[in-house]
């Protein structure tokens, strides 16, 4: 039995690492994103934006490429600050989009979450292992994201592709 | 397979944490007070108790939290986890 999975070239996306308190991050994201997630690896969008809470002190708002110089000049503005530290790190993770009836099957082979929607629905997010690599795990309606450093990109595609 | 409650993350796999040692018991005050043995054996030597043992874990694959964990070594059953020491 083949499964219907789809699974996408990796792509890059404008990505942010926000590390630091609650209320030092949300005054440097006012006019961004309204208001930081309120339950652990949940998010929230706004706009072109998806911020995602994936540790204590730890965030990352996730946008389109097209939106990174904009976003760099309004987050990096004003002196560095020590309670809200952001980092540009696009060019540290690939992600690749894994659709079609079956997607949840690959993803359950390649990562330990409990995937069950009651245990992971909609637009939540955690950091966690797939194939052995750190990776970022998103449910996007019935797409999953996957996002891990480029350097393994081909290692975990080819992984992927044996489950197809 | 241990499935470890994260207090941030909630229950995840063992593969996603890394193990980093028993949890030591509090630094003596003044350790020029002990004898060397002493000394040597809180620094170096850490206990190897049957039952509830307090240990550190990181969640490496996860938030990245630095965990205190209570582990039966008898059944594997973990009795407590709490963020830091
Ligand atoms: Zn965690």
């Amino acid at each position: 039995m083949a499964y219907q999975i789809r699974i996408s070239p990796p792509q890059r996306h404008t990505l942010f690492d926000l590390r630091g308190t609650p209320q030092a991050l949300a005054a440097r994201l006012q006019g961004i994103v309204p208001n930081l997630p309120t339950q652990p690896c949940s998010l929230v969008r706004h706009g072109q934006g998806t911020l995602m809470w994936l540790g204590p002190l730890r965030w990352c708002l996730m946008a389109p490429p097209e939106a990174e110089a904009a976003l760099e000049a309004a987050l990096m503005q004003g002196p560095a600050d020590h309670d809200a530290a952001i980092t540009l790190i696009s060019d540290t993770q690939a992600f690749f989009r894994i659709s079609g009836r079956d997607a949840a099957v690959a993803m359950s082979i390649a990562c330990p979450l409990d995937l069950h929607p009651t245990a992971f629905g909609v637009d939540h997010v955690a950091l966690t292992d797939a194939f052995g690599v750190r990776a970022l795990v998103l449910r996007e309606g019935d797409d999953w994201i996957l996002g891990l450093e480029p350097s393994y990109a081909a290692y975990v595609e080819a992984q992927l592709r044996q489950i197809v | 397979m241990l499935l470890i409650h994260c207090p941030f993350c909630g229950p995840r796999s063992e593969i996603e944490f890394s193990y980093g040692g028993p949890a030591a018991p509090p630094r003596p005050d003044d350790p020029a007070q002990l004898s060397d043995a002493d000394w040597v054996d809180w620094l170096t030597v850490p206990e190897n108790r049957i039952g509830p043992v307090p240990e550190r874990w990181c969640h490496s694959k996860g938030c990245g939290a630095w965990l205190t964990i209570v582990r039966d070594t008898r059944t594997h059953e973990i009795l407590e986890v709490r963020h830091g020491a």
